[in-house]
């Protein structure tokens, strides 16, 4: 039985630094917690770390600029993360940086980052706090591929904030139409009745709204109505503003299935392949495809000796079958 | 009224299931990764129309994490484990993405058009006509005879992929000859059993569809033959369903479901 808490690889670009800093102290209160803590400098070590051992939790930083990495030259933990997400959907990503922007912010909600925390502002402590929550969380791996009976009622927040030169209520109910035609859309423009409707079962909610506003109350009714996730995925639309920080960093802390920037172009089509992943992965955690990039780093999860040994005893169909054919023809 | 277009199902045995696992494995036999390419084809051409009984993926499970288990310690059991998990996950994943059902056997139980268990005994301990024995023989020795035909053709190609491929049909050669020697097998382990379920499901699909065809997708050579040997005598061996219905299956190897695909969707 093990007897620590968890084991975590925190990659810091300032880890090694003599001089005292979030990193440093995160490093110092993570240890005093109880939990194995082994760091690294680079991002391509964290990569070809998956060949030699297992980590519960994985903390990133975002700009890993102080630090040469002689093989990833122009990536940020941002794409380690999505990385290590998309290798292995169950990893837990923690990011913990003081130098990440919009873009890294919706990456973490997205790809189901397991928490975004500020380095600054009590960073240390609410890192902390996240690990703690991580290590309290039962393993929720399933291997149930059949989908669970859909819920045809489809919740629909669109607040008057939102702008509509960007994405109109029309359009997001017809892109429900096409993926839910038979759904049932319930709709309202304030958080409280969306909340009530989400009491009921439903298959998808969508909340569209230019910002939330950082009130504990905004905050906590999201809070009850993300809880209900995977059954329904919310799609949530708002201004990816970079003096929102904290907001955001909330909303994407209570892990929305996509979290979309109306700043960018394209909602649309962001919305429609939104409401077609919530579709297809009702009930179920998103599992992304096996990543390609810096693939050398981590390559496959099984060698060729370890496969041979979980062979069968079924007689396959040989290689004399296909390269004789055209002569038996 | 409308005539509705004809639905097929597939119903993947195990062997399929490893097939898609060896996309994830550091694999350097290109035969075996053709079959990926060839199945992913055949499979992503007909979603919604691919079935997978409960035994077979909790089969596939049990060999994929109770097997070659890595005990050196609990650290690399971990990593050993997880790996194994993120495979698994893959190719739930591509079920999912081909809307894939599967088919319990709570549901088959309970079912008044087969007496599963009676029907799963019965293939289990069947005493093969001597059409299969003697088809079977001739099989493996045709196999064999094929086998070193092509090391001979292999031996004088100048392609340098070619003299690649010799070590591989050597073994080939080897295991054949193993095989001669400690006898074949057809419908060992859970195959009685998942031939009941898909005999049920073959009933079952034509009474909503009885244009549409069920058929098992299979890797396995040896229980094509007796499967579908089986299926076209199973009045001769007292193996129609419930009320005598005769049930409607057949098994198809990766070339043969290649080969639908090269003509029609269905």
């Amino acid at each position: 039985m093990r007897d620590v808490k968890l084991r975590i690889l925190m990659m810091d670009d300032e880890i090694n630094s003599k001089n005292d800093n979030p990193a440093t102290q995160a490093l110092e209160k993570l240890k005093e917690d109880g939990h194995e803590v082994e760091t690294t400098e680079t991002m391509s070590k964290v990569l070809t770390s998956l060949k030699e051992k297992y980590f519960d939790v994985y903390v990133l930083d975002i700009d890993m600029s102080f630090v040469t990495d002689e093989r990833i030259t122009d990536a940020t933990g941002s794409d380690i993360g999505k990385i290590l997400k998309e290798r292995d959907s169950m990893s837990k990503i923690v990011v913990f940086s003081a130098r990440g922007g919009v873009q890294d912010w919706f990456t973490a909600a997205n790809y189901h980052f397991d928490g975004y925390i500020y380095k600054g502002d009590n960073g240390v402590e609410k890192l902390s706090k996240q690990i703690e929550k991580i290590s309290q969380e039962k393993s929720s791996v399933s291997l149930e591929f059949s989908r669970p009976k859909q819920e045809n009622r489809v919740l629909l927040y669109y607040h008057e904030s939102t702008p509509k030169e960007k994405i109109e209520i029309k359009t997001i109910k017809d892109l429900i139409e096409k993926y839910m035609p038979s759904a049932e859309i319930e709709e309202c423009n304030n958080l409280k009745e969306m909340k009530k409707l989400a009491e009921k079962e439903s298959g998808l909610g969508l909340m569209f709204h230019s910002m939330f506003k950082d009130h504990s109350e905004t905050i906590q009714t999201l809070e009850e109505i993300m809880k209900l996730q995977p059954e329904p995925h919310m799609i949530v639309g708002i201004n990816g503003d970079p003096s929102d920080r904290n907001a955001i960093l909330n909303l994407v802390n209570l892990k929305p299935f996509r979290l979309i920037d109306l700043n960018q172009p394209n909602i649309p089509e962001k919305i429609e392949n939104g409401i077609k992943d919530a579709v297809l992965w009702y009930g179920k955690d998103e599992i992304f495809e096996y990543p390609k990039e810096y693939f050398d780093l981590y390559g496959y999860p099984l060698s060729e000796e370890e496969f041979e040994a979980i062979q069968g005893t079924d007689e396959l169909e040989g290689l004399e079958d296909e390269l004789l054919e055209d002569e038996w023809e | 009224m409308k005539k509705e277009m004809k639905k097929n199902y597939y119903i993947l045995d195990t062997n399929v299931l490893r097939i898609l696992a060896s996309e994830f494995v550091d694999e350097h036999d290109s035969r075996k990764l053709k079959k990926v390419e060839l199945i992913k084809q055949f499979l992503n051409k007909r979603p919604g129309q691919i079935l997978i009984p409960d035994l077979i993926w909790t089969e596939f499970a049990a060999i994929f994490f109770q097997k070659g288990v890595s005990v050196e310690n609990y650290e690399k059991y971990d990593l050993w484990y997880n790996n194994r998990m993120i495979c698994m996950q893959q190719i739930k994943s591509k079920l999912v993405k081909w809307d894939a059902k599967e088919i319990l056997t709570t549901e088959v139980v309970s079912s008044k058009k087969i007496d599963y268990y009676q029907f799963s005994k019965k293939i289990a301990a069947i005493k093969y006509q001597v059409e299969l024995i003697e088809a079977e023989y001739k099989r493996m020795k045709d196999k064999l005879e094929n086998q070193e035909k092509l090391k001979t053709k292999l031996e004088n190609s100048n392609n340098n992929e070619d003299k690649s491929k010799i070590q591989q049909v050597k073994h080939d050669i080897s295991r054949t000859k193993n095989d001669f020697n400690k006898g074949t097998k057809f419908l060992d382990g859970m195959d009685p059993m998942i031939l009941a379920m898909s005999a049920y499901y073959a009933t079952k699909a034509i009474d909503a569809d009885p244009n549409g065809k069920v058929y098992i997708i299979s890797d396995d050579v040896a229980f094509k033959k007796a499967a579908n040997h089986v299926q076209k005598r199973q009045k001769e061996y007292g193996l129609q369903l419930q009320e005598n219905t005769e049930w409607k299956l057949e098994v198809l190897s990766l070339h043969d479901a290649a080969k639908i695909a090269q003509r029609a969707v269905g």
